[in-house]
């Protein structure tokens, strides 16, 4: 409740100064008294910039506490196993600095050709990090 | 889901888009008023009332939008509490 009152709060106060600010610049023709009343608007500005930082931030901490509170009680289901890595010819493109699994979405569409491992480490090529063919036993 | 129901489920993201088309829309006029002035005494005002009224009613959209989205983490929050409340006390 105090939250809810000091975002009303400062957003009043932060328009109202805008709006003092907008009346007294526009009443003066002295550009001292303007800019005076312009440093009073960019005030407001700031209170209600702060308010309603303040305000976000007091959501953001009051649901992360609740999540925090409630994650640990949430029942876990059984995990899905963990796929074993699978075997199958690792290709590359004659340009390629990397070498792939053949599914790996990065040479789909691509001319690739295969080869094995160390022909690949020969030509100077590392396993890609996407399909990660270095975790294949091939 | 009727416009009416719409409205009142989600009038913080409405008002937060309303608040930030008028305070795009003061930028504007803001801009235009200075523009057309050539005295900086002239050109104040439209700064004040164009410049930080637009940016304070942007302001107000954004946090409306984020504190909307807050909200409905809040709102799945406290159901998924209710359900392990529930659950909890049938065992």
């Amino acid at each position: 409740m105090s939250d809810l009152l000091a975002i009303y709060t400062t957003t009043f106060i932060g328009l109202l100064l805008v709006f003092l600010a907008w009346f007294e610049t526009s009443a003066s023709v002295r550009l001292k008294n303007q800019v005076h009343w312009t440093n009073v608007g960019v005030a407001g500005v700031i209170v209600l910039g702060a308010g309603n930082l303040f305000w976000l931030l007091r959501g953001k901490r009051a649901t992360g506490e609740l999540r925090r509170l409630l994650l640990p009680q949430v029942p876990v289901e059984d995990e899905a196993p963990i796929e074993a890595p699978r075997a199958g010819p690792l290709v590359a493109g004659p340009d390629m600095t990397r070498f792939h699994r053949a599914d790996c979405p990065l040479v789909a569409g691509k001319s690739v050709s295969a080869a094995g491992r160390e022909a690949h480490a020969r030509a100077g090529r590392e396993p890609c990090g996407v399909c990660l063919p270095s975790d294949a036993a091939s | 889901m009727d416009f009416l129901t719409f409205m009142r489920n989600q009038w913080d993201r409405v008002a937060a888009w309303v608040l930030i088309a008028l305070g795009a829309l003061l930028l504007l006029i803001g801009w235009l008023g200075v523009s057309d002035a050539l005295l900086p005494t002239e050109q104040l005002p439209y700064i004040v009332s164009g410049g930080l009224g637009g940016i304070c009613l942007i302001g107000i959209g954004v946090m409306l939008w984020l504190s909307a989205d807050l909200r409905d983490e809040w709102s799945e929050l406290h159901e998924i509490a209710r359900r392990l409340g529930r659950e909890s006390s049938s065992d």
